[in-house]
């Protein structure tokens, strides 16, 4: 039996460089990839669109090139493991980027004939030129790749430059979309991040960049880093003159350009430059979506991010690798510090909103900031260490961090002020918003008496044209309901008057709580000194300054709670939002409120049957509060206005998915007739008995405790409950119980 | 320490606080100057402090609005633009804040984070022992001859499983720059919170007794058994004493034989001398068996034990890895 062996069909290389590489934009960065891969430093990349059919794509490189031998060896063999074998480039020991040694075939994705030149050192000396002609259509499916013959060259150079040079034609169809394009250069934009970098074993990397051409897109010739540093939020450059002058300029997203200029600040910085762009990962604060993304970005910032020092042309570790925070940034960060130096105080003084003690908040880790400072030959005061790792320590490179800090610092303030702007249009358009879906007017003081008047005048004119009769009975119906509206309104009108009144008082209450917080920072001092004394005290002694110490503390606590209650007055309603709250807790900390009228009236208050589970809302804390601290009042009065027995009862249940809560009390009750009236604004005690019963009842000191009665507290309970979707109302009592007001919450 | 008086420092513009400056040196024994900036012009006198002998830790007033008036300005006027030049030139030594109640809430969070911690002046009482274990704390990462993450972790003298845990979760900041001078105040700020606030490596007193399924008040009768469990490392304070939880869990284990198999709520009523009055119940149903401590709603600061199916996650809390989750009562 003979031995049997594979042949392999030309269909394979269709099903590798077609099939396997779907798109256009992929093959080619597979082709950059390699060139990244054989150790280039440029890449030049054109896409030169055909009046028929794809556009001819160029790929030329410097990378180190490949002999004619291994052109036969890698490139002419399928699936060559070499770059699995080798996980780091040769030269630079830059970690590969491309893959599975496919890449090559990708070049049939983009076209029908591939001119591939390459150059490469030979072992011997001297260099290699190979040329080599691909026609893919000559590879038909049922035709041996082994038996199609590609034509090709190779000839000894004394002298002559590494590289590559692709040049793909003969696409049948445009595939190119200006999507795949600009994730084309999202992603070739993840390689030039790479501004050069010493790996130990390897020569020093000078970096890698692409200088990109693409008519058909609009774009001439692109440097691509360039198009990378200007891509984020913002670019800040800057410039030394001899005499160390600095010209700093900002060009950053709503800011636009802005220029600053020290005098003199930097003596041994001339010649010096810099170009460093403010990478922030958010799509919201990238000028050019079509270089960077979230996903691209995360991954430049990870690997290139920070600032790098170049001398005389050449990178200078370890300045801006990673964990060399040369301009303290980070540490800054740590640290939290937030003010800006003084050379920058006035400048962020002048920006809206911005406070210089805070404004360098908004600074970012330091490999947000990618870019290099470029430092020639007229700068003075820099020397290399002989290892070369960094400078030697002098004044010029204390100068160099400050000033690279400095232009760092100074576009902070500005991303602040951006920050700051973001907000405030983000509020006026909520702002804008709300006035175009609210119907309500401004209110002007006499715009419903005018409005009546014109109501008049026109129905006057109008009913001029009716017989006698008609007219004045029109003009009667609608002097009638003018009336009415001016009543109502002139009624609203006092409403506001004495709203605002209260609203005044609650400022008063709040400067009352400022005043009495202050008091109990005494209190404290008391505690501490009590506590201080205790030490050196015999037992019996120590017990009793320690009862003491005990009684202070609760009287300190109660206080505490109680002025809690006035900093829900100053809760800013726009800022809370409302929840779903627990109500026993609240009902609880309400009644302690009235702790000391409650025990000195012995009035009995039950909370026993309000679940703990029960959460009632959504609903803001301050408007709950406000809700069970008035009907506690109210049930509090009324008790001891009856002088009986003074019982108080709150109870909870769930109701098809609300929750219906009952004010039960033994106080003056409420009849039938006055349900409905009592929610009427400025309506305190429409049967007359509540105060009557108080001033009987009530000792004199106690009065300023259950309030005077401004006839509002039923009302706001009311207008609460109602906006939050729920109801109130008076129900006829059972058993002993003289009141039962039953309120509905979601 | 060397034995030598701790010396503080105490800037404040309210002059009644000297009074609470001299408590503290008695309560605790340290030496506080009490530097009164009340019409005091601060670019004047805060260089000379700056530049003069570090102390083991500065007390700040947050609000200095009754200084000299041609100094005061938006910039000097709080306590924590004070804190940060104290950072930079005195980077071992802790800041702390001090502000009037009414303003708590109200202090900007950025200008909260200056300092390594901010009391409330009417609580001040309840944290004068921290003082001086801030300040050993502060000193004892300073004195370390090499710190890195596995030399911090050490000073929390965790139990032999959990330095490894507790490494998975340290900040990657503190992971790179261990060396850093910053590194107090870093590390203090974790230990602060999430380590020691939030349940997970520690438990508080509450936590512990829901999770020996034990009222709080009946902790008492066992918790001597636990003593080899308490947190005893840096910044470890006797009044706000913790557990380390795996400690708890086998502490449990061993005195109750257990083979495996039982709950700890379960296991913590075998203990011996606890009765049915000491079981913890939940605060929501009145079941048997919490085994979460729960806020009662977003708003709440107030937390009763609870069973977990009674509860939800809390919006304002992030889960944390290692960390219990924060849940509130549904």
């Amino acid at each position: 039996m003979p031995d049997l062996v594979f042949k392999v069909d030309s269909a394979l290389l269709s099903e590798l460089g077609e099939k396997l590489v779907e798109r256009v934009h992929v093959a080619l960065l597979e082709l950059v990839k390699n060139a990244y891969d054989a150790d280039a430093t440029q890449v030049a990349v054109k896409i030169v669109p055909r009046q028929a059919g794809g556009p001819i794509v160029h790929v030329e490189d410097d990378g180190v090139g490949m002999t004619f031998d291994q052109v036969k060896q890698y490139w002419m063999r399928v699936a060559t493991t070499n770059k699995i074998l080798a996980d780091t480039s040769d030269r630079f020991g830059r970690p590969r980027q491309g893959s599975k040694g496919i890449g090559r075939f990708s070049c049939r994705r983009l076209g029908t004939r591939l001119d591939l030149t390459t150059t490469a050192r030979t072992d011997g000396g001297g260099f290699e030129r190979t040329h080599m002609s691909f026609d893919w259509t000559a590879f038909a499916p049922g035709t041996e790749i082994t038996n199609i013959r590609c034509p090709g060259a190779r000839e000894r150079l004394e002298q002559a430059e590494t590289g590559t040079k692709l040049v793909i034609e003969g696409a049948p169809h445009d595939e190119w979309s200006t999507r795949g394009y600009n994730y084309l250069k999202r992603q070739l934009a993840v390689l030039v991040a790479n501004r050069g970098l010493e790996r130990e074993g390897y020569e020093a990397d000078p970096g890698f960049n692409i200088m990109l051409e693409a008519p058909g897109f609009g774009e001439d010739m692109v440097n691509l880093r360039d198009e990378l540093i200007t891509a984020g939020w913002g670019t800040v450059t800057g410039a030394v003159s001899t005499h160390g002058d600095v010209i700093l300029r900002l060009n950053a997203l709503k800011i636009g350009s802005r220029t600053l200029q020290l005098r003199g600040a930097f003596p041994h910085l001339g010649g010096v430059s810099l170009r460093v762009g403010v990478l922030v990962e958010g799509r919201d604060q990238m000028r050019r979506t079509d270089v960077i993304s979230k996903g691209t970005l995360g991954e430049i910032l990870n690997d290139w991010g920070g600032v790098y020092v170049r001398f005389k042309g050449f990178r200078v570790p370890p300045y801006g690798e990673s964990g060399n925070d040369w301009l303290h940034v980070d540490r800054d960060r740590g640290l939290r510090r937030s003010a800006v130096g003084v050379d920058l105080v006035a400048l962020a003084s002048r920006l809206r909103d911005v406070d210089p003690k805070r404004a360098l908040l908004s600074l970012l880790n330091f490999r947000n900031y990618v870019g290099d400072v470029e430092i020639n030959s007229a700068a003075t005061g820099f020397e290399m260490k002989s290892n070369r790792e960094g400078f030697v320590a002098s004044p010029a490179v204390d100068e160099l961090a400050k000033y690279v800090r400095l232009a760092i610092d100074w576009a902070t303030i500005y991303r602040d002020y951006y920050i700051r702007l973001n907000a405030r249009e983000e509020s006026a358009a909520a702002r804008a918003a709300f006035e175009r879906n609210s119907e309500t007017a401004t209110t002007q003081e006499y715009v419903a008496k005018d409005a009546v008047a014109y109501i008049r005048r026109e129905t006057k004119t109008l009913a001029a044209a009716l017989p006698l009769k008609e007219r004045q009975q029109v003009q009667r119906a609608v002097t009638s309901a003018t009336e009415a509206i001016l009543k109502h309104e002139a009624s609203n009108r006092e409403e506001l008057r004495h709203l605002r009144l209260v609203a005044a008082t609650s400022t008063l209450l709040l400067i009352f709580s400022h005043e009495v917080k202050s008091l109990i920072g005494e209190l404290e001092h008391s505690s501490v000194a009590l506590r201080n004394l205790q030490i050196g005290l015999d037992e019996r002694k120590a017990k009793k300054v320690s009862e003491l110490r005990s009684e202070l503390k609760n009287t300190k606590e109660r206080f505490l709670d109680l002025l809690g209650m006035t900093s829900l007055i100053a809760v800013d309603g726009r800022m809370a939002s409302p929840e779903r709250l627990a109500l026993a807790e609240r009902l609880n900390t309400a009644t302690r409120c009235f702790q000391l009228i409650i025990d000195s009236y012995g009035i009995n208050v039950d909370l026993t049957d309000v679940p703990n589970k029960t959460k009632v809302g959504p609903i803001l804390e301050a408007e709950l509060y406000a809700i069970v601290l008035n009907v506690l009042s109210n049930s509090i009065k009324s008790v001891i206005a009856a002088g009986k027995v003074k019982k108080v009862k709150v109870t909870a249940r769930a109701l098809e998915g609300r929750t219906v809560i009952n004010v039960l009390d033994t106080g003056v009750g409420l009849p039938e007739s006055y349900f409905d009236e009592v929610f009427v604004p400025f309506v305190a005690d429409p049967q007359g008995t509540l105060y009557p019963g108080l001033e009987k009842h009530l000792n004199l000191e106690d009065r300023f405790i259950v309030g005077t009665g401004s006839g509002l507290g039923l009302s706001i309970i009311r207008e609460i409950v109602q906006a939050r979707g729920g109801s109130v109302a008076f129900r006829t009592p059972e058993g002993d119980w003289k009141s039962s007001l039953e309120i509905i919450l979601p | 320490m060397t034995g030598a008086k701790l010396k503080f420092l105490w800037l404040d513009d309210n002059p009644h606080r000297q009074k609470l400056a001299g408590d503290v040196e008695v309560a605790t024994g340290v030496e506080v100057s009490f530097c009164n900036l009340k019409n005091e012009n601060l670019t004047t006198v805060l260089p000379e402090l700056l530049h003069s002998k570090p102390r083991q830790l500065v007390v700040i007033d947050h609000i200095l609005d009754k200084l000299n008036n041609k100094s005061q300005n938006r910039i000097t006027s709080r306590g924590s633009t004070v804190a940060e030049l104290f950072r930079e030139h005195w980077p071992w030594c802790p800041v702390v804040g001090i502000t009037a109640a009414e303003k708590w809430k109200d202090v900007d969070q950025r200008e909260s984070a200056m300092y390594d911690e901010l009391y409330r002046s009417d609580k001040f009482g309840d944290f004068i022992e921290d003082l001086p274990i801030l300040a050993n704390g502060f000193a004892r990462i300073k004195r370390m001859r090499r710190r890195s993450a596995t030399s911090l972790i050490g000073l929390l003298d965790p139990p032999e499983d959990e330095a490894d845990r507790i490494l998975n979760v340290l900040p990657d900041e503190l992971l790179m720059n261990p060396d850093d001078p910053s590194v107090a105040t870093r590390f203090y700020a974790w230990l602060r919170d999430p380590f020691f606030n939030r349940p997970g490596f520690l438990y508080e007193r509450l936590w512990t007794t829901t999770l020996l399924g034990l009222r709080e008040e009946s902790f008492e009768k066992v918790e001597h058994l636990f003593e080899p469990a308490k947190y005893a490392g840096v910044f470890a304070c006797p009044s706000r004493e913790r557990w380390w939880a795996t400690s708890l869990r086998s502490i449990l284990r061993k005195e109750t034989n257990d083979r495996g198999g039982e709950m700890p709520w379960e296991l913590g009523r075998k203990l011996k001398g606890i009765k049915e009055e000491d079981f913890s119940r939940c605060y929501r149903s009145g079941e048997s068996f919490p085994e979460t401590v729960a806020y009662l709603d977003e708003s709440s600061e107030k937390r009763y034990p609870m069973r977990l199916k009674h509860t939800a996650p809390h919006p304002k809390y992030q889960d944390l890895l290692f960390f219990e989750q924060i849940r509130m009562m549904a």
